[in-house]
């Protein structure tokens, strides 16, 4: 259950009671003050105490009615236009219906207290007059207050603030208890001219702040500056019958003049009244004046506006990705609807098309066919293009470069570089309907959108390409991963064997191969393969080896056949020239037997268990270097019987042509000394001294030139069998 | 950039290339283009004269295998002389020898050329 005396309860209550007190209390009290003016109300017994307990109430009763106009003022923000209408209709309202009641019979009658509807009347009366001043006032206040500032809310403030005084200052001159001060005289007299003089000050300080007439159009300045005239009229005669001391002729009425009904309610209010009706007239009047003044500036004002609008859109453009073509129809249209040219088309010179020629991209209030008829665009552009500076001409009757169109249309024409820090990426044509229209500020406000939109398209293209390349770099990571798979993920386990493998591309993939695969009873097949070339292309060659190993070593095991298939296999889909080559060979791990063939690849490296080094240099051709029968006649196979512990490591050029920073190569006898003295580790011992021996040597930070791959065998002997023998060749 | 050049020299009956540099993937289509370049204007006489060759690598091997069915067919050839050993090397390597001439001097490739001998 909430708790009813909560603060927050509190003062929510509180903040209801306040909104509706004002709507409620004014009638209350108005109705109240009347009722009791004409029972009978103050007279001349009346004690001073009494009159200002009276006006005290009164003060209370247009307080609220002040409020209560205030908030119905501030609930809508009408434009200036509707502004003075809705001005025009109370003034109309409210004399109305004080005329009206104005026609009600009674009048004061010499020497007799007022009779009650002469009370009535003169309340009647009042109130409508002082509704119609605050309304105006507070109306007329929020075109005052337009684009405010601190200074010119305080000069408002202080303007309410100095009538609000001299209305409590003529308190006590009230008629109705002169007694006190009939004549105002002394320090009394000099606060009250101050007062009013201040408030006339403010309210003529109030009445320059004028800035809502800039914004408008040329017809709502004509619809302001009749409306405003109907105001000055309007109010000059409310003031005029207010004050007036005699009644009008044309009233028609015997009655006493309106002012004196206004004073016998309370003369402080009829102050207050003037000089708020006052400052609505003088204001309608700087409007007017101000209005008429500001009639040939709409135009300019209008141009920057739309420049202003169209900056914007731009800007607005930037953070958005779009389509090349949307960006150039958006850099003609920003000069023709900012007011800066009549017609405007965008060329591009596109490389890519093929032709020298500049493009019409897109253009505005002209067909691209016509454009070519009165203007060389060629020219021009490459003009705008070498110089980097606009070209501008004021009369295309003069110029070479145009002839005039018949529509008439063309006059003038300016071609304006869009140009990064580095090149001319377009040229932007605005052409206008006279001769020597393109003033500087024209041209400036044209190369302010030049600037804008080649930063828009400058940043499209970015985009556009970096996008390209994330695709490209995408793709590519993809293909490695592709790769990667297709090399071994793991080493089989193998009797007596011990194996480390790795392969390293120096771009994304690379055209290494390096595989093994058990072919039963002990025997493994092993390859390491390098096609020529690097990247891509190379990648396709080495996902066909690797299809042909799997599929060939396990028919045709024997490195002579399986290597003369191979070349005949690849031969045909290689390029001419792109060859392969290969070290191939087949492995017992019972017995350690090798048989290995060299197809023009770096000679494998086989390393004993005391040291003992050599490369195995058999010969053979390159795969792809002959398709015919020369490749397998060449060919020789290499017989080796391992004994335990011998090391073979098998590699790619990658590793031998690895340079440091001199330009030095890694070379065959850095690879023989890494692996005889790293023949006690076991294959993967080996292969990370490789590996570091090689990064050392080629330095921390610099990438490999070319794809690096390395395939160690270590055969550790028949334990099972020959251990015993081991032994003996041991002591 | 390129520290690789390639210079046509017209002797007797055969055009000669010297190559200078480093010959590798970046170098390769300049020689390729060289050759292509004799092929087209029917010269398939061509000694390539490797003496200034400092390097070479897969791609550039490459180069002397795009022409040579082509050349060959035309009863023209392709010989390589004057090769430093380290480059030789990298021909020896990969089986060169067995498919092209490749000699000491020019003149022994020009002789081989006044022979009419073919390779293989």
């Amino acid at each position: 259950m909430p708790n009813i005396f909560s603060k927050t309860a509190i003062l929510s209550v509180f903040k209801r009671f306040w909104r509706w007190l004002p709507l409620i209390g004014f009638p209350l009290l108005f109705i109240g003050t009347t009722v009791f003016a004409f029972l009978g109300g103050l007279d001349e017994s009346s004690t001073l105490l009494q009159g200002i307990a009276h006006h005290a109430v009164l003060v209370l009763c247009f307080l609220c009615l002040w409020i209560a106009v205030a908030r119905l003022v501030r609930n809508s923000r009408p434009a200036p236009i509707q502004t003075f209408w809705q001005t025009i209709l109370a003034i109309l309202g409210c004399s109305s219906a004080a005329f009206l009641a104005f026609q009600i019979p009674g009048d004061f009658i010499e020497g007799t207290p007022a009779a009650p509807i002469v009370h009535v009347k003169s309340a009647l009366l009042s109130v409508l007059l002082v509704g119609l001043s605050f309304f105006v006032v507070h109306r007329l206040g929020l075109l005052v207050r337009f684009r405010r500032t601190r200074r010119s809310e305080r000069n408002w403030r202080l303007m309410i603030l100095f009538i609000g005084i001299a209305f409590l200052i003529t308190i006590p001159t009230h008629h109705q208890f002169g007694l006190i001060f009939d004549s105002p005289e002394g320090l009394y007299f000099i606060l009250l001219i101050l007062s009013i003089v201040a408030a006339i000050i403010f309210i003529l300080m109030n009445s320059i702040r004028l800035a809502w007439i800039v914004r408008l159009s040329l017809g709502e300045k004509g619809a302001a500056i009749g409306l405003g005239v109907v105001i000055v009229g309007l109010l000059g005669c409310v003031i005029a019958a207010v004050n007036l001391e005699e009644t009008l002729p044309f009233i028609g009425t015997t009655l006493s003049p309106p002012n004196d009904f206004l004073q016998f309610y309370s003369a402080p209010l009829t102050y207050v009244t003037v000089l708020f009706l006052l400052f609505g007239l003088i204001y309608a009047l700087t409007s007017v004046l101000s209005l008429i003044f500001h009639l040939p500036t709409t135009g300019d004002y209008r141009r920057s506006t739309d420049e202003m609008v169209a900056m914007r859109t731009l800007s607005n453009l930037l953070r958005e990705v779009v389509e090349s073509e949307k960006l150039h129809e958006w850099a003609v249209s920003t000069p023709v609807e900012s007011g800066n040219a009549n017609a405007a088309w965008l060329t591009i010179q596109n490389l890519e098309s093929g032709s020298l020629a500049p493009h019409i991209v897109a253009s505005r209030n002209i067909e691209s066919d016509h454009i070519n008829e009165f203007c060389d665009v060629t020219s021009i552009h490459n003009t705008v293009v070498q110089t980097r500076e606009p070209v501008l001409i004021q009369d295309t009757l003069t110029d070479t470069r145009t002839r005039k169109s018949k529509s008439g249309k063309f006059e003038s024409l300016l071609a304006i570089p869009l140009s990064t820090r580095t090149e001319v990426l377009a040229v932007l044509f605005a052409s206008r309907d006279v001769v020597h229209a393109f003033e500087r500020e024209d041209v400036e406000a044209i190369g302010v959108f030049a600037s804008q939109a080649t930063l828009v398209l400058e940043n499209a293209r970015l985009l556009e390409s970096k996008i390209e390349r994330e695709r490209l770099a995408n793709e590519l990571a993809i293909a490695r991963d592709v790769q990667q798979r297709l090399l071994p993920q793991t080493m089989p386990e193998l009797p007596n064997l011990n194996l480390a493998a790795s392969s390293v591309a120096a771009r994304e993939v690379g055209g290494d191969y390096f595989d093994v695969l058990e072919l039963g009873e002990g025997e493994l097949a092993f390859i390491v393969a390098d096609v020529s070339g690097k990247g891509t292309s190379a990648a396709f060659y080495m996902a066909e080896m690797q299809g042909i190993f799997q599929a060939v070593a396990r028919i045709a095991p024997a490195p002579d056949v399986f290597l003369g298939h191979t070349n005949q296999a690849l031969g045909e889909s290689l390029e001419k020239n792109i060859f392969v080559t290969a070290v191939y060979g087949i492995l017992n791990c019972h017995s350690g037997r090798v048989s290995l063939a060299r197809a023009g690849h770096t000679p494998a490296v086989l390393v004993d268990a005391s040291g003992n080094a050599k490369l195995l240099h058999s010969e053979g051709l390159g795969i792809g270097l002959d398709r015919g029968e020369l490749f397998e006649n060449v060919l020789e196979v290499e017989h080796l019987k391992l004994k335990p512990d011998d090391l073979l490591v098998l590699y790619t050029d990658g590793v031998i042509e690895s340079r440091n920073r001199e330009g030095e190569e890694f070379g065959y006898d850095r690879l023989l000394q890494t692996v005889q003295d790293a023949r006690n580790e076991d294959a993967q011992g080996v292969h990370e001294a490789i590996r570091q021996t090689v990064d050392d040597f080629v330095g921390a930070n610099d990438r490999y030139d070319d794809d690096l791959t390395l395939l160690i065998i270590k055969w550790q002997g028949n334990k099972t069998v020959s251990s015993g023998t081991a032994q003996n060749s041991l002591s | 950039m390129s520290n690789f050049s390639v210079a046509f020299r017209e002797f007797d009956i055969a055009t000669i290339l010297t190559v200078r540099g480093e010959l590798d993937a970046h170098t390769a289509p300049e020689l390729e283009s060289a050759i292509k370049k004799c092929v087209d204007e029917g010269k398939i006489r061509l000694i390539v004269n490797g003496n200034g060759l400092d390097y070479i690598s897969s791609a550039g091997l490459g180069v002397f295998m795009a022409y040579i069915e082509e050349i060959r067919a035309l009863d023209g050839d392709i010989k390589i002389c004057a090769l430093k050993p380290k480059v030789f090397g990298v021909f020896d390597l990969l089986g060169f020898p067995r498919i092209y001439h490749i000699v000491e001097t020019e003149e022994e490739a020009l002789s081989l050329f006044n022979q009419g001998i073919q390779p293989v």
